[in-house]
């Protein structure tokens, strides 16, 4: 699992995920995606390079946005694969963390 | 073309990742739907995480079996481990909790109910076993509305 992350204008941290979010894959991110978590307050997640996800990884998005939102800030995901949006609707993950198509409505998201 | 075959596997989160990679070469060769493939993969992975986090504490030699038998139309996976006991039918996930401040468990469980057609657990010789069903919906024959 890669984690890349990118500053954009605005103060919105991007970050771009790629690989399986299994088991090993969330154990990999969890660390580095908290880190991050902590220290900006609009975060913008492209799950498009997500091959796989499961309920693991949605704990690990969970637990960013939870600390985010702590700081009063939002994290949005962006881009998920059909089988991915599919999992993050049935676990009902979408109804606390706006997932959307792309890049500019995440970042809109952000800035609401 | 029905493609049947087991793996052996220690209960770690790299052995999920070499599981996958096996079952999606299986897949393939099978030719079986994405959607029939993504609803086993993501059952077996629910499985194996949730035996790797909870499901082997005090035993010495802990191990995994994963048998699959992939059909057009259906794809199974048999779970065997020699962890402690547990049979994920009788989880219930609690309703209405609030996903933002309440303990995030159970996500993976009711995956696995919501995905699978049909699940069979027994226990015997100290032994798990978990026989998941996961099959592509009939397609539909009703004719228009009048």
């Amino acid at each position: 699992m890669r984690l890349e992350q990118f500053s954009l204008p605005g103060e919105v941290l991007l970050v771009k995920l790629t690989g399986a979010l299994d088991i090993a894959g969330a154990g990999e991110i969890e660390t580095p995606l908290h880190t991050l978590s902590a220290k900006h307050s609009k975060v913008i997640v492209d799950l498009a390079g997500v091959t796989f996800l499961a309920s693991v990884g949605i704990r690990v998005l969970l637990k960013a946005a939870r600390a985010i939102r702590a700081n009063k800030g939002v994290l949005a995901l962006f881009a998920p694969t059909d089988e991915a949006q599919r999992v993050l609707r049935s676990t009902g993950i979408d109804t606390i963390i706006p997932v959307v198509a792309d890049q500019a409505t995440a970042i809109a998201e952000c800035n609401k | 073309m029905t493609v049947a075959d087991r793996i052996r596997l220690a209960p770690t989160p790299a052995d999920v990742s070499r599981f996958n990679a096996w079952f999606d070469e299986k897949c393939i060769r099978a030719g079986i739907a994405k959607p029939l493939a993504a609803d086993l993969k993501l059952c077996v992975n629910e499985v194996l995480a949730n035996a790797i986090s909870y499901g082997f504490r005090g035993i010495a030699k802990p191990w995994i079996t994963v048998r699959i038998q992939l059909d057009k139309t259906r794809a199974i996976a048999t779970i065997i481990d020699n962890g402690t006991y547990f049979d994920l039918r009788g989880w219930r996930v609690q309703k209405d909790r609030d996903l933002m401040t309440g303990e995030p468990g159970g996500f993976g469980i009711a995956l696995v109910k919501e995905r699978a057609k049909r699940l069979d657990y027994s226990r015997f010789c100290k032994r798990n076993h978990l026989r998941i069903t996961c099959e592509l919906p009939a397609p539909c024959t009703a004719g228009p509305h009048t």
